[in-house]
C-alpha cells in the first residue's frame, strides 16, 4: 500500500530539508490511491453503532468478500444482483454468530452493500479531500464509488458492478499498469508453482482473474461510449487507443500463450501425493481456465472494436448533433416548473408526460367485444350500495344504477304517446297506460321520464371518455329529441313543475303544441 | 442493396417491438436478431428511420435494451396525457406530471449523472418528503402572511403543498387504502404508470422503485430539451406559444 520511502522514517529532521516525498508528483495519486479503502473501514467503524452487539461481525471481511463475489461473476451472463450477494453475505454472519437471528444477519448483510453503495447519500459518489504539496499547498477531491447498480438487458434485472476503483483497490490499492502487473503476477505464480507454494499461488491466480476484468471492462466501455456518441470519445480513439489494441492483441497473445503453459503445470501437480496440493492445484486450474476465457472474450472485443469504431462513425455522421447542454433537471426545470402558475405548468408537464411516455400503439376497438358487450345483458343494480361512496374513488366506472327494464318501460311510454309531447302526456301514459302491472316499476319509470325531459331541456355536455350509453336520455327520447317549457305548470297528482314540451327534433319545437293531460285516468291507446 | 419483401417485414416487426414498452431483445431471440440488423446493416437501418420519420418517431437509443423511441407530439403513436390512469381533472394531471418531473430531478441530480449508465432507486415515501421540502423552501415565510401577489395564489407548488403526504381512506370503498386526496398517493401511481411503460421497476425492498435505462434515455434525450427551451424562455420574459415547444421536424432526422 504506501510504501515508506526510506529517508522519512529514518531521520525526519534530514530528509525534509533535502527532498520530502510529499512534493513528488505521484504523492497525491498515492494518497488517493489509499482513500479507496476508507469508505469500508468507515462502514466498519460505524457498525458499532448499529443496533447489533459489537465486535460480532467483521464488516471489512464482509464489504472485500461480496466485491468478490460481484467481480467473479461481472462481465458474464448470470450476474450477481443484490438480495444474492445480501443472501451470501448473510451466510457468512450466521456463522460468525450462529445464535443471533437471521433477521439480524440480514440486517448486517444489507449495511454491508448499502454503505459500498453509499445508499446513506442516495448512492452518489464517495468523496473526500486530500492536501497537494506538490506545487505549494491545494487541496483536491477525490470522487469514486466501489458498487454500482446497473440495468441487465437480458434479464430485465438490477445486477451488482464492482467498479475499477474498487477493483484495483482490492488488487493492491495503488494505481499501477494493469499489464506490467500481469506479468508479474504470472512469474510469480510459475516461481510459487515451481516451489510448491500454492497457498500464494492461488492468491497470484485470484489477483490475475481480477486484472483481466479490469482490462476488459476498460474495453467494454470504451466500445459503449462510441457507440452512444462517437464524439466523446474521438480524441482517445486518434491518440490513445491504436496503441492500447496494439498492446492488449500482444497482452492476449503473451496471457493466453503463458497461462496455458501454467494451466499445464498445475495439471502436473493435480496428480501430486500431498492432498492439500492437489485440490489447490485443481482449484487453481479453475481459476487459469476462467482467466482464458476472460482473455478470450477481450480479445473479441478488441478483434471488433475497430469496426464498431468504423461503423459509428459511417453511422453517427448524418445523427443530428445531440442537445449539447444537458440541463440541471432540479434547478433548471423542476425549480421554475414549481414556480409558474398552474396554467402554464400544465402546459409543461403535458408535454414532459407525453415525451417521457414515449410510444404508444393506438388501440382498435375489437369489434367481436364490441358485439359481446351489444349483447350482453345489464346487471342489476346493487340495492345495497352504499350512496357515501359515489365520488369517492376516481377511474373506476359505477355500474348502471337503473334497471334495464325500467328504461324499456320509459321507452314503451315514449312510443305509445308520439312525440311531440307534453310531459304530462308521457307521465301520464308511464303511470297508467301499457306496461309493468308492478306499480313502483311504473313509478320509476315516470321519474326516469322526467329526469330526461329535464336532461333535454338543458343538456350537459359528456365528460371526455364517458362512454355514450350512459346518455339515457338520448335512449329513451330519441338521439335528437329537445325540450322547451311555455310557462304551463304540471297538473298531475304528485308532480309539480313545468309541463315540458318534448319534441323530436329541436325543429319541431316551435310548431308544436300538444295538449296537457291533467288526470291520471285509465286511458285506451289512441 | 435493395430491400426485398421479407426485409420489410424484419423492418416491420422491429417497430412492432420498439412500440411496446415491455418488449425487451434479452427476452426475445427474434428481437434481438432485427435489434442486430439495425445496428449492422446501414441499408435496413435508413429504411427504418425513413419508415419511423414518416411515423413521427426516432431513434432514441439501439442498444442492448432495445430500440428506444422518441415520439413527436403529433405522431399517431404519441402519448395523450389523458391517457394517463386517474388523471381526469386539470389539477390530477398536473400532480402526475410535477411528481414525474421531480422523480426526474431526484435521480438525476446533476447533468453529469443524467448521462451516467445507473440505476436510480426512489424510495417512494423518501421522495415524496423531499419533493415537499422543495415547495416548502418556495413558500415565503412571512410572520403576517404571505402577501397575494397579483396574479393570485396559483404556484404549482401549492397543488402538492397543500395535500396532505399520507391519507387513508375511512369509508366507503377506498377504505384502508390511500386516498387520492395526498401526495404518497400521486408517488405511487405515477411510478405504477412507469412500472407500466417498462420505465420503472419494483425493488426488492418494499416501497421502493427503480428506473430503468429506458427512463434515463425518455428523459435525456426527449423530455429535458423542450421543457428547458420552454421554462428558460419564459424566465427571460417570453410567452412561447405552445407550438414552439414542439422541436421542429429537420432537427429529428437530419439525414433524410
Amino acid at each position: 500500500m504506501f510504501e515508506p520511502q526510506g529517508e522519512v522514517g529514518e531521520a525526519p529532521a534530514a530528509s525534509w530539508g533535502g527532498e520530502p516525498s510529499v512534493i513528488d508528483a505521484t504523492f497525491p495519486a498515492r494518497v488517493a490511491a489509499l482513500l479507496r479503502s476508507r469508505p469500508i473501514a468507515e462502514a466498519s467503524a460505524s457498525a458499532p453503532r448499529q443496533d447489533w452487539p459489537d465486535a460480532v461481525y467483521d464488516i471489512a471481511t464482509f464489504a472485500l468478500a461480496a466485491i468478490d463475489m460481484i467481480i467473479s461473476r461481472q462481465g458474464f451472463e448470470d450476474e450477481t444482483t443484490y438480495p444474492e450477494v445480501a443472501a451470501a453475505l448473510a451466510a457468512l454472519a450466521h456463522k460468525a454468530a450462529p445464535e443471533r437471528s437471521a433477521e439480524e444477519h440480514h440486517k448486517v448483510a444489507c449495511y454491508t452493500l448499502d454503505s459500498l453503495l453509499n445508499r446513506v447519500h442516495r448512492e452518489a459518489p464517495f468523496t473526500y479531500r486530500i492536501s497537494d504539496y506538490t506545487s505549494g499547498h491545494r487541496q483536491r477531491q477525490v470522487q469514486f464509488r466501489l458498487l454500482e447498480v446497473h440495468e441487465d438487458p437480458a434479464r430485465g434485472e438490477a445486477v451488482l458492478h464492482a467498479t475499477r476503483d474498487a477493483i484495483n483497490a482490492l488488487v493492491g490499492g495503488l494505481e499501477f499498469d494493469v499489464e506490467d502487473e500481469q506479468v508479474a503476477n504470472e512469474l510469480m505464480l510459475e516461481r510459487q508453482l515451481a516451489k510448491g507454494a500454492f497457498a500464494a499461488a492461488e492468491r497470484a491466480a485470484v489477483r490475475a482473474r481480477l486484472l483481466s476484468v479490469s482490462l476488459a471492462d476498460d474495453m467494454g466501455r470504451l466500445i459503449k461510449d462510441t457507440r452512444r456518441d462517437l464524439r466523446s470519445v474521438q480524441d482517445e480513439w486518434a491518440s490513445e487507443v491504436p496503441a492500447r489494441l496494439d498492446a492488449a492483441r500482444g497482452h492476449i497473445a503473451a496471457r493466453l500463450d503463458s497461462e496455458h503453459r501454467l494451466l499445464l503445470k498445475v495439471r502436473e501437480s493435480l496428480e501430486a501425493e500431498d492432498e492439500n496440493v492437489t485440490a489447490a492445484a485443481a482449484r487453481i486450474a479453475a481459476l487459469l481456465t476462467e482467466c482464458t476465457s476472460r482473455h478470450e472474450a477481450l480479445h473479441r472485443q478488441v478483434i471488433t472494436s475497430r469496426g464498431v469504431f468504423l461503423e459509428e462513425q459511417d453511422r453517427q455522421a448524418f445523427r443530428p448533433p445531440t442537445l449539447d447542454y444537458l440541463p440541471d433537471l432540479g434547478r433548471e426545470i423542476l425549480d421554475p416548473l414549481l414556480r409558474t402558475d398552474r396554467a402554464t405548468a400544465l402546459t409543461v408537464v403535458d408535454r414532459w408526460i407525453s415525451d417521457v411516455a414515449g410510444p404508444r400503439p393506438p388501440r382498435i376497438p375489437r369489434l367481436y367485444r364490441l358485439l359481446d358487450d351489444l349483447w350482453s345483458t345489464r346487471a342489476l343494480p346493487d340495492q345495497a350500495r352504499n350512496a357515501a361512496d359515489l365520488g369517492e374513488d376516481v377511474g373506476e366506472a359505477d355500474p348502471p344504477a337503473i334497471a334495464a327494464d325500467v328504461i324499456a318501460a320509459a321507452q314503451l311510454a315514449v312510443k305509445r304517446t308520439t312525440l311531440p309531447a307534453r310531459l304530462s302526456a308521457l307521465l301520464a301514459q308511464a303511470l297508467t297506460g301499457e306496461g309493468p302491472s308492478d306499480l313502483g316499476q311504473r313509478w320509476h319509470s315516470a321519474r326516469l321520464l322526467a329526469l330526461a325531459a329535464l336532461w333535454c331541456y338543458a343538456p350537459q355536455d359528456l365528460e371526455p371518455g364517458q362512454a355514450v350509453d350512459s346518455d339515457l336520455a338520448a335512449q329513451i327520447l330519441g338521439p335528437r329529441a329537445a325540450a322547451d317549457t311555455d310557462g304551463l305548470r304540471l297538473h298531475l297528482p304528485g308532480w309539480d313543475g313545468d309541463d315540458l314540451i318534448i319534441a323530436p327534433h329541436p325543429d319541431a319545437l316551435a310548431s308544436a303544441d300538444p295538449v296537457p293531460v291533467t288526470t291520471l285516468a285509465v286511458r285506451k291507446r289512441a | 442493396m435493395t430491400l426485398t419483401q421479407s426485409d420489410h417485414t424484419d423492418l416491420g416487426s422491429l417497430i412492432g417491438y420498439a412500440l411496446q414498452p415491455t418488449q425487451r431483445p434479452g427476452r426475445s431471440p427474434e428481437y434481438r436478431r432485427l435489434l442486430a440488423r439495425y445496428r449492422g446493416e446501414p441499408a435496413f437501418r435508413d429504411a427504418s428511420d425513413a419508415v419511423l420519420h414518416g411515423l413521427g418517431a426516432r431513434v432514441l437509443s439501439d442498444g442492448d435494451f432495445g430500440l428506444v423511441l422518441g415520439v413527436e407530439p403529433e405522431s399517431p403513436f404519441a402519448f395523450h396525457v389523458t391517457d394517463m390512469p386517474n388523471t381526469a381533472t386539470r389539477d390530477a394531471r398536473l400532480l402526475a406530471g410535477l411528481v414525474m418531473v421531480a422523480i426526474a430531478a431526484y435521480a438525476y441530480p446533476s447533468p453529469a449523472e443524467l448521462d451516467e449508465e445507473r440505476v436510480r432507486r426512489i424510495p417512494d415515501t423518501e421522495f415524496e418528503q423531499w419533493t415537499r421540502a422543495l415547495c416548502e423552501r418556495l413558500q415565503v415565510v412571512d410572520a403576517a402572511g404571505e402577501a397575494i401577489p397579483e396574479q393570485g395564489l396559483d404556484e404549482a407548488w401549492r397543488v402538492y403543498h397543500e395535500m396532505p403526504s399520507t391519507l387513508v381512506g375511512d369509508r366507503g370503498r377506498g377504505s384502508g387504502r390511500l386516498s387520492p386526496k395526498c401526495t404518497l398517493y400521486w408517488v405511487r401511481s405515477t411510478l405504477a404508470f412507469l412500472t407500466d411503460q417498462g420505465m420503472a421497476r419494483t425493488d426488492s425492498v418494499e416501497g421502493t422503485w427503480v428506473l430503468t435505462e429506458k427512463f434515463r434515455i425518455q428523459v435525456k434525450d426527449m423530455a429535458s430539451e423542450p421543457a428547458y427551451t420552454f421554462l428558460a424562455a419564459l424566465a427571460r420574459g417570453e410567452h412561447p406559444e405552445r407550438t414552439e415547444v414542439s422541436r421542429s421536424d429537420d432537427r429529428a432526422m437530419g439525414k433524410i
